[in-house]
């Protein structure tokens, strides 16, 4: 058994910092398109808008279905293609690691965040339907200001925690050599030798950050029972 | 579309039996590793709810730890970072295990010891929501603790979270394509294989996203079959509506046309 | 007191006109030929056992339920099943739930002020003074600013009241606004319907309460099956049912 020497932290921690703040900017972006898009992917089948909610639901069970895995070897394949069909000369635009990753994230998570918000509208209240109509709120006002702000409400604890997940899955970036936390430990790790530390290192990084963050969902989810409870 | 896959290989297998080959061992991979997540979830469950202190503590501890830290890193913490911190001699004894059971190993400990902390979780969610007359009546008949937990509590909480086994079925599945990254030729590695070796990008993990959804359909199926034939007759879960009045109004309650929220 | 406003109704024209109006439910007659007429000002109590179509006749009133056939005419207006008429229509009906709807993320207040901000168009701040001014009048304006889960059943139906109030209806109509209320907060919604009655505020109410239906009802109207069976003043109604079924259902609601 070596021993372990955690000194060679000082003066790789400026390159695993940055790893580490990629990470997070990806889990954000991620967040950020995957909730609007999510919605708006819920609100399509939730109103059986025709043709397109059957799209919708194929995707979203396509997706749900295979592992994110391959789900970056699409995208890193296809988003090229697609971009240059888009672009109208037909060749494919190469755009590099990065920006697959961000738009891969982004539309996996819509389908994920999408089935949260999709049963969260299912489980709003038919009286609260009926006390918007009673008072004639339109539909997009009965969404906009009654239905969705409840939705996200009740559903926020699984959003967290599905969020949670996403920070831990953006580590499978490894498989498009990008330098995120773990990235920058494997490739620090190829430098220096010293794998078990870089390693190591990488695991309580995420162990801290995810187990704090769990505890705050369950805080919140406390908070959220005890508000709800009439 | 497919025709590339039953083409010859340099090694002179055909494209297919790549792909075929990657399927055995996503789905060993797979199966077994999701016994061992279930005997193992099950009893971390299960110490989750006890009152002895220590075992709830170390059962917290397990399901936060293997919870917390991605499958990825895991999967490198148990196949480069173990041999390198337990004693030489396993560790070179490690070393020396032959391709692939190198790589199948630690991914399948990392797989199952995983997905075992999700499973503990549900677990532990489907005791808690038992009504808790059922360990006072367990109680009052003179059970002790194991036995109340082995033929009161685990029964009940095992048919209750069925359906989100599911997903951790699922989970696990799609979870075999992070054996890649330490070297296992599971389906996704197999389908870049034929990717990289043919150009046929789209055909390689068409193939393999085709394979990847009916495992989904089957595990879907196989798990909605275990729900029916486990449930307790008499005991299929009734979903109240609820706006009592109309139910009342209609005398029976159940249409679901009038009952479906306004769209 | 209750024969004047009989009297003042049977002059006003009316205001809600339902005509052989028919509603199912799959094989499930709810309305089977339904006749009413609501003047300007009356108040109306509509009765009956379970199931009798009570709750399915006023929520075709403001068209929460959509009725298969026959004709609703509110304030001149027919409820076609067209957008503009239905909302039109909502805007005239104010109504009241069992279960109340609160919207649960938003204040006392901002329950009141939502629709006449969004469907009426005003200012916040005149919204703002009509919610407070309206839930007053419920006696609950010191709780403006609290959620709904933080008041008592019979508070948040009176908030509720107060919310249907601040579109400025014609109508009101209850439905049950009682029966998910624990008995000691019956009253206090009570009394503010009967405050309400006696302003000269038309309502269509279904409710068991028949202490109330006695004190303001201008008119109780008996359902079973889904048919109007008998309608007549309070008194005669309580004193002297004609059919039989209202006989039966009289004697086991009052014991």
């Amino acid at each position: 058994m070596n021993t372990l020497d955690f000194s060679i932290l000082a003066q790789s921690w400026p390159y695993l910092w940055s790893g580490l703040l990629f990470s997070l900017s990806l889990t954000a972006a991620a967040f950020v398109i995957g909730m609007v898009l999510g919605t708006g992917l819920a609100l399509v089948q939730h109103f059986e808008i025709p043709v397109v909610a059957q799209i919708v639901r194929g995707y979203v069970a396509v997706i749900r279905s295979i592992p994110l895995i391959l789900v970056l070897f699409w995208f890193f394949f296809l988003v090229p293609i697609v971009l240059g069909h888009l672009s109208g000369n037909g060749r494919p635009i190469p755009i590099g690691a990065t920006w697959t990753a961000f738009i891969t994230f982004g539309l996996f998570e819509a389908a994920y965040y999408s089935e949260i918000i999709r049963v969260g509208l299912r489980a709003v209240n038919k009286g609260q339907f009926e006390a918007c109509q009673a008072l004639a709120l339109s539909t997009y006002d009965t969404y906009r200001h009654i239905v969705l702000p409840q939705v996200l409400r009740v559903a926020s604890p699984i959003i967290l925690s599905q969020t949670i997940i996403l920070f831990q899955d953006t580590s499978l970036v490894y498989v498009l050599s990008l330098t995120d936390l773990l990235g920058a430990a494997s490739k620090l790790a190829q430098l220096n030798g010293r794998l078990v530390e870089m390693y190591l290192v990488v695991a309580v990084t995420y162990l801290a950050i995810s187990s704090a963050a769990s505890q705050c969902v369950a805080a919140l989810r406390k908070r959220y029972a005890v508000a709800t409870s009439r | 579309m497919f025709g590339v896959l039953f083409e010859q290989t340099a090694d002179g297998q055909r494209y297919i039996d790549w792909l075929l080959s990657g399927l055995g061992w996503t789905l060993a991979l797979a199966f077994f590793g999701w016994w061992i997540a279930f005997g193992i979830g099950v009893i971390v469950g299960v110490g989750r709810t006890v009152q002895n202190r220590f075992f709830s503590v170390l059962a917290r501890l397990y399901v936060e730890i293997f919870r917390n830290i991605p499958v990825l890193v895991q999967m490198f913490l148990w196949y480069f970072v173990l041999p390198e911190v337990v004693p030489s001699a396993l560790g070179d004894a490690i070393k020396q295990i032959p391709p692939p059971w190198a790589s199948f190993f630690p991914a399948l400990l990392c797989l199952g010891l995983y997905t075992a902390a999700r499973i503990a979780e549900q677990v532990r969610a489907g005791i808690e929501a038992l009504p808790r007359g059922q360990i006072e009546a367990a109680s009052a008949l003179g059970l002790g603790g194991y036995l109340t937990y082995r033929y009161v509590i685990v029964p009940q909480a095992l048919r209750l979270i069925v359906p989100s086994l599911t997903s951790e079925v699922m989970g696990i599945y799609k979870n075999t394509s992070v054996a890649l990254t330490i070297g296992l030729m599971e389906l996704t590695a197999q389908a870049r294989q034929i990717s990289e070796a043919t150009f046929q990008t789209f055909s390689a993990f068409g193939a393999a996203t085709i394979i990847y959804l009916c495992l989904a359909l089957i595990a879907y199926q196989a798990m909605t079959f275990i729900d029916k034939a486990v449930r307790i007759p008499g005991s299929s879960p009734v979903k109240l509506t609820p706006d009592q009045d109309l139910a009342a109004d209609m005398q029976q309650g159940t249409l679901p046309g009038a009952m479906e929220a306004v769209k | 007191m209750p024969q004047e406003t009989v009297s003042d109704a049977a002059a006003a024209p009316s205001i809600v006109i339902v005509e052989n109006v028919m509603k199912r439910f799959g094989a499930f007659t709810a309305l089977n030929d339904v006749n009413l007429a609501v003047g300007k000002g009356e108040k109306i109590v509509v009765c009956g056992p379970s199931g009798s179509g009570k709750s399915t006749l006023i929520r075709c009133i403001n068209h929460i339920e959509k009725h298969d056939g026959g004709r609703i005419i509110v304030d001149g207006v027919e409820l076609s099943h067209r957008l503009a008429d239905i909302n039109s229509v909502r805007c005239e009906v104010g109504m009241v739930f069992q279960s109340f709807n609160l919207f649960p993320h938003l204040t006392v207040a901002e329950n009141c002020m939502l629709a006449p901000m969004k469907v009426r168009g005003i200012s916040q701040v005149e919204a703002r003074d009509r919610a407070l001014g309206l839930l007053r009048k419920v006696r609950i304006h010191d709780q403006a600013d609290k959620y709904p889960a933080q008041l008592s059943g019979g508070q948040q139906q009176r908030v509720a009241i107060a919310r249907a109030l601040c579109m400025q209806p014609k109508i009101m109509l209850f439905d049950e606004p009682t029966s998910a209320l624990d008995p000691e907060m019956v009253k206090e919604v009570l009394d503010t319907m009967v405050e309400l009655a006696r302003e000269g505020m038309t309502m269509v109410c279904v409710t068991h309460e028949m202490g109330f239906a006695r004190e303001v009802a201008d008119r109780v109207v008996f359902m079973d099956r889904g048919c109007i069976i008998e309608q007549a003043d309070p008194e005669t109604f309580f004193r002297a049912p004609r059919t039989e079924r209202a006989k039966g259902f009289l004697s086991q609601i009052i014991h």
